[in-house]
């Protein structure tokens, strides 16, 4: 693997709610991110998968600096961000950019489509120019619209134009990583298929690294080379995607592939789901988080957090018991 | 499975007036639904999926226009007054939406809202009211159901609380469940968990369901026929088997090629070019010339009609006898 373009080490976010008790000092504290770890090599997309709540937005935002991180290091081409002074930090989000989920609510509606696209170099100090204005027709273009869509507002454009647009305005200042925050899942199908090889189209095209967060498994095996799978705040296994989706070791993540619907009626089978819900991060369980809903939970679990350590090649699985999941369908048998 | 159907869609249209005229949400629409039957009915937003759902319901507001029959057993429900409707929907129909955050009312606990849509039917004391409410909650899998019945709907997940809406649309005991997206706004595991709570209350209770879902896959996952809109028209409908192995108009083929599946292979999405029109700026002929990849000069022409093809399929696409006769596209 290519060496990586951003190490995420140890990254912890804490946000503290207000008490229920106005006499008791010590406040609740939900655990979004706790202790996650993980890299990105260049040209490479890393999936981001797990459940809503899970904490996969939130990385996604404390690796950009949106929200501070309560500690950890997140190093971006060699530079930890966490302790970059300001303009540092500015400069460097010229090479790090972000498309968000909802193309209505992430483009203002004041501003003009060429505004919109060119703000990321504005905020870099360049300063409006004829080159700039061809410039931004010539992203309209490179992402499936038209020139003559730069005079106008994002209310007159349908939900996969403006996300379009959200893409466009990413790939201006020529970033070398991208964080896609469920970038397509607001989209009809068809229309994500069509921004899905867009995306795909882009990153040959400019060698870009991708962080794609998603919850849809499918979507995220089409576009990822390797994915980690998120559980309340944590990461429980992470592989290369063929070994992913062919063999998973996290008991988590083989349930999680269970519950995606077939692709095919005649793959139908009756499958053992998941029991329960993911619990709140606010108070979540010993040990493993995982083990009120696991089929494989013994004591050791309930009392230890298992480490993320190596299982196969590549492949890494944060389960005490992640020797004995290898059976091709250890869910199928109840427990 | 008896092969009279339970309910019958006959060239149901729904007309919303806008501007100086109408535009058409749901154009000549048929299909029906057997006893026990699980059909779905699948489309891109705007297809009409959902005012088909409203029509059926009677939930539509005044201002829509409808035309055609809604036949139930029968019994035309767009002649009924609203007396009649009301009996019909409560002991008939029930219906779940796609926002459970929304539709429960945050100011009262879920027993009292189970409860309220079994004492609507009659007959019962609230004694017996709340003791169906838990035999209710219990049928569709929350533990310990006594306890709920306390619980506001702001301390239950997203999940819970489409299972309370399931529990209200069954107090009437309903022989057809409308879903209108029920698993679109839960994640994946949660969606796995209510499809198998909606395929075991077809198999227990025999509950017919119409399920309007925008995802293949979870057509896949349960429906035995499927319905697929576009643009306010059926343009396919098939039994489960023939839409994913041989569909024959272009859109529904568009839809599955589009779809990013499990299966893993590495094949560059297709797409279906443009997006669907808006219902008051309709091309002439078939509605899904523009995006056609096989579009010849007649599509542009008349808007075909949905023929009969072998095996209960039919498809709305002056090709589609072509491909069944085993001429490659």
């Amino acid at each position: 693997m290519s060496a990586p373009i951003l190490e995420v080490e140890n990254l912890v976010k804490h946000f503290e709610l207000s008490s229920d008790n106005w006499f008791k000092r010590d406040r609740p504290v939900v655990r979004a991110v706790d202790k996650v770890s993980f890299t990105v090599g260049e040209r490479e997309t890393l999936g981001l998968v797990g459940e809503s709540g899970c904490g996969k937005s939130t990385t996604g935002r404390l690796i950009l600096q949106l929200i501070a991180p309560s500690a950890g290091a997140v190093r971006f081409m060699g530079t930890d961000l966490i302790a970059a002074a300001p303009q540092k930090l500015r400069a460097m989000r010229r090479d790090l950019q972000i498309i968000f989920q909802d193309p209505h609510a992430s483009l203002n509606p004041r501003m003009r489509v060429e505004e919109i696209i060119l703000e990321p170099l504005y905020a870099q100090g360049e300063k409006p120019s004829a080159a700039l204005t061809n410039y931004a027709g010539d992203l309209l273009e490179k992402v499936g619209l038209s020139r003559r869509h730069a005079q106008r507002h994002p209310h007159e454009f349908s939900g996969g134009q403006r996300q379009r647009i959200g893409i466009a305005r990413a790939i201006a200042p020529k970033p070398k990583f991208i964080i896609c925050d469920e970038a397509v899942s607001a989209l009809d199908v068809s229309v994500q298929a069509q921004v899905i090889n867009l995306l795909q189209d882009l990153q040959a095209e400019l060698g870009m690294s991708y962080l794609f967060i998603g919850h849809d498994l499918a979507v995220v095996r089409h576009i990822a080379d390797r994915i980690a799978v998120m559980y309340l705040g944590r990461i429980v296994e992470t592989a290369p995607k063929a070994q992913l989706y062919v063999s998973p070791r996290h008991p988590y993540t083989q349930a999680l592939l269970a519950s995606v619907p077939v692709s095919h009626p005649r793959l139908r089978h009756s499958r053992k789901r998941l029991r329960g819900e993911m619990p709140s991060p606010l108070n979540p369980p010993s040990g493993c988080h995982f083990h009120p809903r696991c089929p494989l939970a013994r004591d050791r679990c309930r009392v230890e957090d298992p480490m993320l350590r190596e299982i196969a090649p590549g492949q890494t699985v944060a389960c005490h018991f992640a020797e004995e999941t290898a059976s091709p369908a250890p869910l199928s048998t109840p427990s | 499975m008896t092969d009279k159907p339970l309910l019958s869609v006959r060239n149901l249209s729904v007309g919303f007036p806008a501007g100086k005229g109408h535009v058409l949400a749901v154009n000549d629409v048929s299909f029906d639904i057997r006893p026990g039957e699980l059909v779905g009915v699948v489309g891109e937003s705007g297809s009409g999926k959902s005012v088909t759902a409203l029509a059926v319901m009677g939930l539509l507001p005044p201002t829509a226009m409808l035309s055609g029959q809604l036949l139930f057993e029968g019994r035309d429900m767009l002649g009924l007054s609203r007396g009649q409707l009301r009996q019909l929907r409560g002991r008939q129909l029930g219906m779940i939406f796609q926002e459970p955050m929304t539709s429960l009312n945050p100011v009262f606990t879920v027993g009292d809202q189970i409860s309220e849509a079994v004492r609507a039917l009659g007959g019962v004391s609230r004694k017996q009211a709340a003791d169906r409410a838990v035999e209710l909650l219990d049928q569709v899998g929350i533990p310990s159901p006594r306890r709920r019945l306390e619980d506001y709907p702001h301390q239950m997940s997203g999940g819970m609380r489409q299972r309370v809406m399931i529990a209200i649309a069954l107090a009437g005991s309903p022989r057809l469940l409308i879903a209108d997206e029920p698993t679109t706004a839960l994640d994946v595991t949660i969606q796995a968990q209510l499809l198998d709570l909606l395929n075991g209350l077809r198999e227990r209770l025999g509950t017919a369901i119409l399920l309007i879902s925008h995802n293949m896959g979870v057509m896949a996952e349960v429906a035995d026929r499927v319905v697929v809109m576009y643009a306010s028209r059926v343009v396919e409908e098939a039994d489960i088997f023939q839409l994913f192995d041989t569909p024959q108009h272009p859109y529904s083929e568009g839809l599955l090629g589009s779809t990013p599946d499990m299966a893993g292979t590495a094949r560059r999405l297709i797409t279906i070019p443009g997006a669907m029109p808006s219902p008051g700026a309709l091309p002439p002929g078939c509605l899904f010339a523009p995006r056609c990849p096989k579009v010849v000069d007649a599509c542009t022409k008349a808007q075909p009609p949905l023929i009969d093809l072998s095996g209960g399929q039919k498809a709305a696409c002056i090709r589609a006898p072509k491909r069944e006769a085993g001429v490659p596209a």
